[in-house]
């Protein structure tokens, strides 16, 4: 039996339980919702939408919210990350504040993010960008650092300049790291969407497990955290196929 | 395949497991109150109260429950009717407070309460304010514009109701889900041009440029009832009708002193809020406060044989909040009538 079979048999026996927990009706379904409540509930917010918007529109602003500030931090992250590993200097001054925030829980500052930046799309997009930040950061540094001498000096006396040996040597010998960075911030940014979808939102796939719990509407809520369990698997996916593509002679070297 | 067959019968037991934690904690009964003490009496009592200058905090401040019980008193403090809807789900509070709003959802919803207690009817302290520069002169008059309010509150309810009531349809205008500090920041920014919502906060957009469009009190008079209800689970009152007495009956000593000596109630809140006495005493005076006579009266919450008009407003909120699709089920008012229950309150103070 292979891998992906016993995948499936395992998730086809938690449904059944599932089903036959609803079904027996030992638990309300105000804490337990059957599986077809919450197919209904999926069905509806397909088809008439929940409050006002269409799932699919939830689950995408969700994550233009999500990549935006992901593709962001890895904009600012990566050369960022590359200056301080090489001067001691810089490191000096930029690693007490990464180093501060970056344990900080994300709600802990978000109240200031709304009072500075208002409650639109700027400050849960800078939330998130501050969530995927330090992962990429710290992952680029410490591959600036595990580069091996010998390569640059190889390159330096064939003649390459530090524009040339960043570029041919340094970048694609960091790749491996920040990829790994890369995978951890997705996953961290992601975790961070419902907090930054607590506040002024009414869009989100986020918001939308929040606001049905509100209301108690158990079957949404299960709803979303199924699709968000889906989207975030999606995510991960695709920055793994991004690893595959930029970093082939991975785990090959 | 045995390996498989392992795995999945495993699978099958821990899936029953965590259903099952889940089903006993739901009942309640669990640990309910901690178990059994003596004299048919729970080893304590859990509160939940919210930052309302009503009652509640008087008989907290004044230690009223515990001196009266002779049991601890676990209070447990909550920032929205939708978070105690949903610690009685769990099984987690005894007692409580939360908006009428979020109540009409809970019943409809069937959680497991009825309602014993009106601490407050909301008026002038929940009022639905705008920017005077945006020279809105009614409600019909919000037409584009951002207005925010915590989702799921009674100022919610209230908003849609004044909304629909003016002629417009919610999408008319744009709603906003904020917290009622957050409420104050945003208007701060000018990010929002109105609001409707509760003090303090309510009293700092008013003196920064608020114009208020319509109050709480005015709704209530025109038959859209808002109120701050006092909830017991239905295992606790099978279980403990006297604790349950006990405790309205020392929420109605609190309205009696808030009428016999107001000075010494606003102290209590004052106290127990950390605000001054006059900004305490202010904030009371927008409540409406109800004794337990009144709260019996056909009026209110009845009494067991004849039902008052507040299942009847709870009824109504349901259907309201249906046809907004924010919940799934309205109930008839058979089961609003077997949720609002004035016994308790018939029997206090006399």
């Amino acid at each position: 039996m292979g891998r992906l079979a016993l995948g499936a048999a395992a998730i086809g026996v938690v449904l059944l339980a599932w089903y036959l927990v609803a079904r027996a009706e030992l638990i309300k379904p105000l804490f337990l919702p059957s599986p077809g409540a919450v197919w209904d509930a999926f069905m509806t917010a397909n088809t008439d939408g929940y409050r006002g918007y269409l799932l699919w529109e939830h689950v995408a602003i969700s994550l233009q919210r999500v990549l935006i500030a992901f593709v962001l931090a890895v904009l600012i992250a990566v050369p960022l990350g590359m200056l301080v590993a090489s001067s001691r200097t810089l490191e000096t001054i930029v690693d007490p504040f990464v180093n501060f925030y970056r344990p900080l829980p994300p709600l802990a500052y978000y109240t200031l993010l709304v009072i500075w930046f208002g409650i639109g799309e700027r400050s849960k997009v800078l939330l998130l960008l501050l969530a995927a930040f330090p992962p990429i950061f710290i992952a680029t540094v410490q591959g600036v650092r595990g580069v091996r001498r010998e390569r640059m000096d190889a390159a330096r006396s064939l003649g390459a300049g530090r524009g040339k040996t960043l570029r041919y040597v340094v970048f694609p010998s960091i790749l491996p790291d920040v990829f790994t960075g890369m995978r951890v911030s997705i996953g961290f940014t992601y975790t961070t969407l419902v907090a930054a979808e607590m506040v002024a939102a009414k869009t989100g796939i986020g918001w939308l497990v929040l606001d049905a719990s509100r209301f108690l509407q158990t079957s949404y809520v299960f709803m979303g955290i199924i699709v968000m369990g889906v989207t975030g698997i999606f995510l991960d996916a695709l920055v793994k196929a991004a690893q595959r593509r930029a970093v082939p002679w991975l785990g090959r070297a | 395949m045995r390996i498989t067959r392992i795995v999945a019968a495993a699978l099958a037991v821990l899936a029953l497991a965590v259903a099952g934690c889940g089903a006993s904690e739901g009942n309640g009964e669990s640990d309910s109150a901690g178990g059994e003490g003596s004299g048919g009496k729970p080893a304590k009592l859990r509160v939940a109260y919210q930052v309302i200058p009503n009652g509640a905090p008087i008989v907290k401040h004044e230690k009223w429950l515990e001196e009266a019980l002779g049991i601890p008193v676990e209070w447990n403090q909550f920032d929205s009717g939708a978070d105690v809807n949903r610690a009685v789900a769990s099984g987690s509070v005894d007692v409580g407070l939360a908006g009428s709003s979020p109540v009409a959802n809970g019943i409809a919803s069937g959680l497991p309460y009825k309602v014993a207690w009106i601490y407050d009817v909301i008026g002038d302290n929940e009022q639905l304010v705008v920017r005077s520069s945006e020279r809105v002169s009614d409600v019909a008059g919000l037409k584009g514009k951002k207005v925010a309010a915590p989702f799921g509150s009674t100022t919610h309810y209230s908003l849609l109701t004044a909304i629909t009531d003016a002629g417009l349809s919610p999408n008319d205008v744009e709603l906003v889900d904020l917290a009622p500090e957050d409420i104050v920041a945003a208007w701060q920014r000018d990010d929002i041009d109105g609001a409707y919502v509760w003090t303090p906060s309510l009293s700092k957009l008013k003196s920064d440029g608020g114009k208020v469009l319509v109050s709480s009190a005015e709704l209530a008079k025109q038959g859209k009832l808002t109120g701050d209800l006092g909830i017991v689970s239905n295992d606790f009152a099978e279980k403990y009708p006297d604790v349950v007495q006990t405790w309205i009956d020392q929420e109605n000593r609190a309205v009696e002193l808030y009428r016999s000596d107001p000075d010494k109630a606003a102290a209590a809140v004052a106290a127990e809020f950390e605000i001054s006495k006059s900004e305490a005493r202010s904030q009371m005076k927008d409540l409406i406060w109800l004794d337990a006579g009144q709260q019996a009266s056909a009026k209110y919450l009845g009494t067991p044989d004849a039902p008052g008009d507040l299942a009847k407003q709870l009824e109504t909120t349901a259907k309201f909040l249906k046809e907004q699709k924010l919940i799934d089920r309205d109930p008839s008012i058979d089961e609003f009538n077997k949720a609002v229950d004035g016994e308790w309150a018939s029997k206090a103070g006399g």
